[in-house]
């Protein structure tokens, strides 16, 4: 492990259409987290994303078209582990996602180094701080009982893509990370890689413009996807890319441990 | 004494059969129903003689006329036709015998295999095929489709074609799936081909848009990078933002060694 005290943190602003919001995404994280690099990833704006997000002095990968929010994601950890960060944060680039909670996020990850591979913002873990619309929170909470049981352990909120996760985290999500709706089955992904899972209070913004990117006549096609990914994620044998010792199981007493220094270091 | 025994038995046996040999009337020309010939015939006991009035009349049942070894009895050559419903072999049979009547032409075409495909379906089938097969080595040939799918489609029709050549081949196949019409057995075939080749579609298509999502990262990836590389950011406004990008990949440098 180098000597050097200062982890590598990169926030990874997904955006797209968003000339108005992401420049204000941006200068907040750079205020509230500063030591934070800011990697925007403008996913086929048609609009001055890129521009705005450019002024405010952020890192900005153009996609050629739109990959959707999975692609976009993933164009930030492959961004994070070529630029060898040790912590990697989504923060959406529609606002929604407060950076205020950057650093307590970090000290959950860091101080949990040994306990937590992810640390991820829940709305439900107490008041959400807005309504958050009937037919949002009942697919949230068919999803949040769905991986409950299959993580055994508590996920009150599997729909948020408010996270920060470390090294191995970075390595597994830039390898191979879900399309459309991508939260929910990363949570697996996580699960079946034996990461852990750590969950921490935030409360959000009201989308930007009161948009979603989930409108009514999507949901229903949204959960059903959802729930077929999950349900085939119990069968299928991901490769463990962590590991570099090249077996088939996972080394779970090794890795942990070394990720451990490296995070506390 | 034995033989005269065996002859009572033989009498006894004959006797009662014989008693019982009886003619029946048919009076309706319907196909099925009572008083048909159709009824008549599996009411009829062995040997009885079935009657038949002036009409046309369709033979059902053929096969219990045979087994029964029934007499068919007219009202004439010109008054009584009897058309066979099916080949028309179990008026040819010699336990059958018919009196008085004439015999129609079957219903159904007498056919060797009784095949689905008559011969001139055989012929567009077989000219369909060869020109699918002609179109997708045209296709191969300007190199606008990949040999490895021209492969599937070649194999397709090739088992196009062989089910038009092969006459029998059908019957077996559908015999062989528990379906009546050999034609509905070709339709369940290409159907079920059809549906495995787009399947296979999705599956190339998946792993295209894998691929070319792939691609999209990277040449966004290699654009970002080449631009902090010269510093310049072609959309910002020149000052602030090579300023930002550069000393984040200078802490880059410093830290990766």
């Amino acid at each position: 492990m180098p000597a050097s005290t200062e982890l590598r943190k990169l926030a990874i602003v997904p955006a797209y259409n968003e000339e108005g919001m992401v420049g204000r995404v941006v200068r907040d994280i750079a205020r509230l987290a500063p030591r934070f690099d800011v990697l925007v990833v403008d996913d086929g704006s048609t609009d001055a994303t890129a521009a705005e997000a450019e002024a405010e002095g952020a890192a900005v990968i153009r996609h050629p078209y739109n990959l959707g929010i999975g692609g976009a994601v993933q164009s930030g950890y492959k961004y994070a582990l070529r630029g060898d960060y040790d912590v990697a944060v989504q923060v959406d680039g529609d606002g929604q996602h407060k950076p205020e909670y950057l650093p307590e996020m970090l000290a959950a990850l860091k101080t949990s180094g040994d306990e937590a591979d992810m640390v991820y913002g829940s709305r439900f873990r107490g008041d959400p701080g807005y309504r958050v619309p009937l037919g949002r929170r009942v697919g949230n909470m068919i999803f949040s009982v769905v991986l409950t049981a299959i993580t055994r352990q508590r996920i009150t909120d599997p729909t948020s893509g408010f996270r920060m996760t470390n090294r191995r985290g970075i390595e597994l999500f830039a390898r191979d990370y879900p399309h459309d709706y991508p939260e929910v089955e990363a949570l697996l992904m996580l699960h079946a890689h034996r990461l852990r899972i750590h969950e921490v209070h935030v409360r959000m913004n009201a989308r930007g413009f009161g948009r979603s990117s989930i409108d009514y006549p999507r949901s229903a096609y949204y959960m059903l996807k959802v729930l077929l990914a999950l349900f085939v994620g119990l069968f299928r044998r991901r490769p463990t890319p962590v590991e570099a010792t090249g077996e088939d199981e996972p080394g779970i007493g090794a890795a942990p441990i070394a990720d451990g220094e490296r995070i506390q270091s | 004494m034995r033989r005269l025994a065996a002859l009572l038995v033989a009498l006894a046996l004959i006797v009662p059969t014989a008693a019982r040999a009886a003619t029946l009337e048919v009076t309706s020309t319907q196909e099925s129903g009572p008083d048909s010939l159709g009824a008549a015939i599996l009411e009829a006991e062995t040997g009885d003689t079935i009657e038949l009035g002036p009409g046309e009349f369709l033979l059902t049942n053929g096969e219990y006329l045979v087994a029964k070894g029934l007499t068919l009895r007219g009202a004439g050559a010109d008054a009584t036709t009897i058309i066979p419903s099916g080949a028309g072999d179990a008026l040819e049979d010699p336990a059958v015998t018919v009196v008085d009547a004439t015999e129609a032409e079957p219903l159904q075409a007498e056919d060797e295999g009784s095949s689905g495909l008559e011969t001139k379906v055989q012929i567009v089938a077989l000219i369909g095929t060869l020109a699918l097969f002609v179109l997708v080595l045209d296709l191969v040939r300007r190199r606008r489709l990949a040999e490895r799918y021209a492969l599937l489609w070649m194999f397709a029709s090739a088992a196009l074609l062989v089910l038009a050549v092969w006459r029998g081949g059908l019957d077996v196949i559908a015999n062989a799936m528990g379906v009546e019409e050999p034609a509905n057995a070709i339709f369940i075939l290409a159907f079920g081909v059809a549906f495995l080749l787009l399947l296979n579609f999705s599956v190339v298509t998946t792993r295209l848009s894998e691929e070319t999502k792939i691609l999209a990262q990277e040449s966004a990836r290699l654009e970002q990078e080449l631009r902090a590389a010269r510093g310049e950011t072609p959309h910002g406004n020149g000052a602030s933002a090579p300023a930002a990008e550069q000393p984040e990949r200078e802490r880059s440098d410093a830290h990766g060694s």
